[in-house]
C-alpha cells in the first residue's frame, strides 16, 4: 500500500473491469425477472448505458485529484472534519463491499460443489489471501490483474457463444409487457454492480501523471467493454430461461452453464467457469481489502509506507467476523444484496459522488471568481 | 635507500587476519619469527630456505602445499641469488628482482598482515637483511579439471563447454566468447577464513547501472567466515529468502551466461564452485534452454511451449485428479468415470492418499537414484518404478491411473531446464494436492493465486519476477514464450538494460537480399 508503487493504465483498467464483470450476473438477473419479466434485457441495456455515463464521470471525478485518494480529496474538497466524516462512511462501504464479495465466493463454492465444508474454511482461506495481497501492495494486484480479466473475459464470451443454441426468442417476448417504472427499478440492480467503478476514485492515485490521459481512456473503454460483455450474459441468462424459471434460481449464471456442452467429451463444465470466475474474485477481494487498509490509514492521517502486518491481521480477523455473523448464508446474503445494499450502495456509488462533483465545480469557481477579483 | 611505496592495494586484511598487522624487521632472522609466532604457529607446511650465500643474507618462504615446484625451481631460484646479490635496496633493488626474475606477478609490501595474506594465496615471500620490504612472487599452484560438458545441464546443439571450479578458467571462457573491453569484471574476497574469490561480470553500456550497483552493494555487504559455493551466496543476495523459486538462477553452461550477459544482466563467479550465478532473471526465462536458438522460430516457440505445459502439468495434474475424482467427478465424460471408478475399486484409500503415496514413493526413488552410484542408481530408479508401480497395482494399494498420472508427471518435471525451479515445482505440486483433496477446485484455485500472487510479488534484484507477463510487456514476449526470428530480436529488456531504446542492430533488419 505503498503510493509511492506506481500501476499502469492498463492496470487500473483490469482492476477496475475485474471488480464490474464478477458481481452482477451472479444474483441479479433473478430478482431482475421478479420485475422487468421479458424485459430484462431493456433494463439490462440501460443500466449499461448509464453505467458508461457515470464511469465518464467518476473518471473525471477521480482526475480532479490525481495523485490523491477519495479519502484523501475528501478533507480537501470538504474541509477536515466533514472529509472526515464522510470518509468514515466510505470506510463502512468498502467494507461491505469486501463482506460482500467475500461471501459471494465463500458461498457459491460451498453451494455448489462443497456442502459439507464449514464456510468458516472458506472465508479464513481468502482472508489470508487479502492480508497477503495487502502485504504485496495495490501495484502486485494490479500487476496480476491484466491476464486474470483476460481470462475472465474470455470464459464469458465461450459462454456466451456456446450456450447460444439454447436461448429462445419467445423469452423475449412481448416486449414491453413490464411499465417503464419496473424496467427502470430492475435496471437498479445491474447498475448498482456497474457504479462500483467509483472505486476508480481510490485507484487513480497509484497511476503515475504523465500517464493519467490513458489511465481514463483505459478505464472508459476496459469498463464499457465489461459492462457490454456482462449486459449480454444477463441477456443470454433471459433467453435461455422464462422469467418465471429466472425467478426461482439461485445462481442463474451457473444454470446457465449446465447449458454448456463441449462437444460429447466434457458434459458438465460448470466447476471449470466457476473456477475462472473464483479465480477473477480472489484478486477482486484482495484489491477492495487493501483498499480498506489505505483508507483506514489515510483516515488516521499517515500516508505513504505500507500497513503493519499486524494492523493487516487484525483488518483480515474483522472481515472474517463480519463474514461469518453478519451473512452467513447464501439466502441471507442474496437477500441483503438485492433488498438493502443495491439502494444503499447507489448512495455510496452515486449519490455522493455527484455531490462531490457539484463541490468541486463550485470549489473550482469560487477559486477563478477570487484569482478574477485580485486581478 | 630510495623509498618504495607500500603496494597492498588498499585492502584490510587485517580484519580478515589475526593478529593485527606490524611493520617488517629489517633483520631476516627477526621477520621470519615474528610471521611464524604471529600467524603460522603449528603450520607445518611453511617453508623457509635462508640463503647465506650472496653479499645480502635472505630468507624464502612459502606454504609448499599451494606453490607450484616447478614455478619456484625453474623461475625463481636460479635468479634469486643473481638478483640479490649487490648490494641494492629500496626501488633498485625492486626493480633489480623485476628485470632478473622471469615471473610476471612481483610485489612488495611492508605490512607484515599482508605478507601473511599473501603466502595464504600461494605466493613465495623474500627477506632481505636490510630492508623493510618484502618481496612477493606469484607461484601459486593451480588445481583445476578439464572443461567438459555439464553434467546436469546437457546440451544437444549448443557449446559443450561448460565452467569449471577454477574462477580464472571460467573467466577465461567468457572472454574468449566476449572479445570486448565493455566486459567489465569486479573482484571480491569474501570469507575470513576460506578468503574464497568472487567475481561480478557484466557488460558496461548494455547492463543496467542501477541493477550493477545493486548487486555490488549486496555483495559488499556480505559478512562471513566461509564461502564455499555460489548457492551459498545466492542465499545471501537474493531479494527474498523464504521463497521455493531461485529469484538468481544458476549455471554451469557458459553459452546461458555469454547469452545472460549480451541480454543486459550480471554473472557472478565464485571460486570453487563450477555453478555459475546470474541474474536478474525473469520466471520464464528459466523455461528457456540454449538450444531454442539454434532451432527455427517455430520449433524454438514449440519446444518453449512444451516446457511451459509440462510446468503446467507437474504442478497443476496430481491435484486436478484428485479433485475431479473426489470432488467434481461429474465434470469428466460419463465412460472415463466409470474407468476411474473401476480402476479405484479395489483401492482402500482416498484418491489423496493414494497420491501422496505413490508421489512420496516416487519422491524417495528420485533421491535414492541421485545419492548411488550412476550405473546402480539408474538401474534403482527403473527397477523401483516399475516393480514398486505395477506390484502396488496388483496389491490393490493404488488404481492403474494413478501410476499413469504419477508417470507424466514425473517426465514432465524432468523437462524444466532449471534444476532449483523443478525442485520447487515439486514440492508446490504437494502443497496443491492437499488443498485440492481437501477443498476441490476451491483449493487448486485458493492454491494457484496465491501462487500467482507470490509470483508476481517476487523480485529479482528488483527486476520484478513474472515480466513480460505482469507487468505486461509486449516487446519482451518476443523472447519469452515465444521466440521470434533473431532479426526481429534487436530490442533490450526494459529492466536489464541500461537504454532501452538502443537496439542491438538496426530495425527492420536487412534480408541478405537487401545487402547485396
Amino acid at each position: 500500500m505503498d503510493l509511492s508503487e506506481k500501476i499502469t493504465p492498463l492496470q487500473v483498467a483490469g482492476l477496475i473491469a475485474l471488480l464490474v464483470a464478477t458481481q452482477n450476473h451472479v444474483f441479479a438477473p433473478a430478482i431482475m425477472a421478479r420485475f422487468a419479466h421479458e424485459d430484462i434485457w431493456i433494463s439490462s441495456l440501460l443500466s449499461a448505458a448509464g453505467a458508461f455515463l457515470f464511469c465518464v464521470y467518476a473518471v473525471w471525478l477521480a482526475g480532479q485529484f490525481p495523485n490523491l485518494t477519495l479519502i484523501q480529496f475528501l478533507s480537501v474538497l470538504l474541509g477536515r472534519w466533514i472529509g472526515k466524516a464522510i470518509g468514515i462512511l466510505y470506510l463502512g462501504y468498502f467494507i461491505c463491499l469486501t463482506v460482500i464479495y467475500v461471501q459471494m465466493l465463500a458461498t457459491s463454492f460451498k453451494t455448489l460443489f462443497l456442502p459439507m465444508t464449514p464456510l468458516i474454511v472458506f472465508v479464513v482461506l481468502i482472508v489470508l489471501f487479502c492480508i497477503y495481497g495487502a502485504a504485496q501492495g495495490m501495484s502486485v494486484l494490479g500487476k496480476m490483474s491484466t491476464l486474470v480479466i483476460l481470462a475472465l473475459l474470455l470464459a464469458m464470451l465461450l459462454l456466451i457463444a456456446g450456450t447460444l443454441p439454447s436461448v429462445e426468442m419467445s423469452n423475449f417476448l412481448p416486449i414491453r409487457q413490464s411499465t417503464w417504472f419496473n424496467i427502470f427499478h430492475a435496471s437498479l440492480f445491474n447498475l448498482a454492480s456497474f457504479t462500483q467503478s467509483i472505486v476508480v476514485t481510490m485507484l487513480f492515485a497509484f497511476v503515475q501523471p504523465d500517464k493519467m490521459k490513458y489511465a481514463k481512456k483505459y478505464v472508459i473503454w476496459g469498463s464499457m467493454l465489461t459492462f457490454v460483455v456482462t449486459s449480454l450474459l444477463v441477456i443470454e441468462v433471459n433467453g435461455a430461461f422464462s422469467p418465471n424459471q429466472l425467478e426461482m434460481l439461485t445462481f442463474p449464471t451457473v444454470e446457465l452453464i449446465t447449458l454448456f456442452n463441449f462437444g460429447t467429451f466434457f458434459e458438465r463444465v460448470e466447476s471449470i467457469f466457476v473456477s475462472v470466475w473464483g479465480a477473477a474474485m480472489f484478486l477482486v477481494i484482495g484489491m477492495l481489502f487493501t483498499s480498506c487498509l489505505i483508507i483506514i490509514r489515510h483516515l488516521l492521517g499517515r500516508s505513504g509506507r505500507s500497513a503493519s502486518k499486524r494492523f493487516s491481521l487484525l483488518f483480515g480477523a474483522a472481515v472474517l467476523l463480519l463474514c461469518l455473523y453478519y451473512v452467513p448464508n447464501t439466502q441471507k446474503l442474496s437477500y441483503f444484496m438485492l433488498h438493502y445494499w443495491t439502494y444503499l450502495s447507489l448512495v455510496f456509488q452515486v449519490g455522493i459522488p455527484l455531490l462531490l462533483g457539484l463541490a468541486c465545480l463550485v470549489a473550482r469557481g469560487r477559486m477563478s471568481h477570487a484569482d478574477n477579483t485580485d486581478a | 635507500m630510495d623509498n618504495l611505496t607500500d603496494n597492498t592495494g588498499g585492502t584490510d586484511y587485517t580484519s580478515q587476519l589475526e593478529p593485527v598487522s606490524s611493520a617488517i624487521p629489517v633483520h631476516v632472522q627477526a621477520a621470519v619469527q615474528q610471521l611464524k609466532d604471529g600467524y603460522f604457529q603449528r603450520v607445518d607446511d611453511l617453508y623457509v630456505r635462508y640463503n647465506n650465500v650472496s653479499s645480502a643474507p635472505s630468507a624464502l618462504i612459502y606454504i609448499h602445499t599451494i606453490v607450484d615446484p616447478s614455478i619456484l625451481e625453474r623461475d625463481l631460484l636460479p635468479y634469486l641469488n643473481q638478483a640479490v646479490e649487490h648490494s641494492d635496496a629500496g626501488k633498485k633493488l625492486f626493480d633489480r628482482l623485476k628485470q632478473y626474475i622471469p615471473i610476471g606477478q612481483i610485489d612488495h609490501t611492508t605490512d607484515m598482515a599482508y605478507v601473511a595474506y599473501m603466502l595464504l594465496q600461494g605466493q613465495v615471500v623474500l627477506f632481505i637483511e636490510g630492508e623493510a620490504n618484502a618481496y612477493l612472487f606469484q607461484t601459486k599452484l593451480i588445481y583445476q579439471r578439464a572443461i567438459d560438458e555439464p553434467s546436469t545441464e546437457p546440451s544437444t546443439s549448443g557449446a559443450k563447454e561448460g565452467f569449471n571450479e577454477s574462477l580464472d578458467t571460467s573467466m577465461a571462457l567468457l572472454r574468449q566468447r566476449i572479445r570486448s573491453p565493455l566486459f567489465k569484471n569486479k573482484k571480491y574476497t569474501i570469507g575470513s577464513l576460506t578468503q574464497t574469490r568472487v567475481v561480478i561480470a557484466y557488460i558496461e553500456s548494455v547492463s543496467n547501472p542501477a541493477v550493477i550497483k545493486e548487486i555490488e552493494r549486496r555483495i559488499g555487504s556480505v559478512e562471513l567466515d566461509a564461502l564455499q559455493s555460489s548457492h551459498q551466496l545466492l542465499e545471501f543476495i537474493q531479494d527474498q529468502r523464504y521463497t521455493l523459486f531461485p529469484l538468481i538462477a544458476k549455471t554451469e553452461r557458459t553459452d546461458r551466461i555469454v547469452q545472460h550477459l549480451l541480454n543486459g544482466g550480471f554473472a557472478i563467479i565464485v571460486d570453487g564452485t563450477s555453478s555459475t550465478l546470474y541474474g536478474p532473471i525473469n520466471f520464464l526465462e528459466l523455461l528457456h534452454a540454449p538450444e531454442d536458438h539454434n532451432f527455427s522460430t517455430w520449433a524454438g516457440t514449440f519446444f518453449r511451449m512444451l516446457r511451459f505445459t509440462a510446468m503446467l502439468i507437474t504442478i497443476f495434474m496430481p491435484s486436478l485428479y484428485v479433485a475431479l475424482s473426489s470432488f467434481h467427478p461429474d465434470l469428466l465424460p460419463t465412460f472415463l468415470t466409470y474407468s476411474i471408478i473401476a480402476g479405484r475399486e479395489r483401492v482402500p484409500f482416498p484418491s489423496i492418499v493414494e497420491v501422496l503415496l505413490m508421489e512420496g514413493t516416487f519422491e524417495l526413488l528420485r533421491e535414492a537414484g541421485i545419492r548411488l552410484p550412476k550405473i546402480v542408481g539408474s538401474t534403482i530408479s527403473i527397477v523401483g518404478a516399475l516393480v514398486i508401480g505395477e506390484s502396488a497395482v496388483n496389491a490393490g494399494i493404488i488404481s492403474p491411473q494413478m501410476v499413469i498420472i504419477v508417470s507424466i508427471t514425473a517426465i514432465c518435471s524432468f523437462t524444466i531446464p532449471n534444476y532449483s525451479l523443478g525442485v520447487g515445482l515439486r514440492l508446490i505440486r504437494f502443497i496443491f494436492i492437499m488443498l485440492a483433496g481437501t477443498l476441490g477446485f476451491f483449493g487448486i484455485v485458493f492454491c494457484m493465486m496465491f501462487l500467482y500472487l507470490h509470483l508476481t510479488g517476487l523480485r529479482s534484484v528488483g527486476v520484478p519476477y513474472l515480466t513480460p507477463v505482469a507487468p505486461f510487456r509486449r516487446k519482451e514476449m518476443r523472447d519469452s514464450l515465444l521466440r521470434y526470428p533473431a532479426p526481429k530480436l534487436n530490442t533490450y529488456s526494459e529492466f536489464l538494460a541500461e537504454d532501452v531504446n538502443r537496439l542491438r542492430f538496426p530495425e527492420p533488419a536487412p534480408t541478405p537480399n537487401d545487402r547485396k
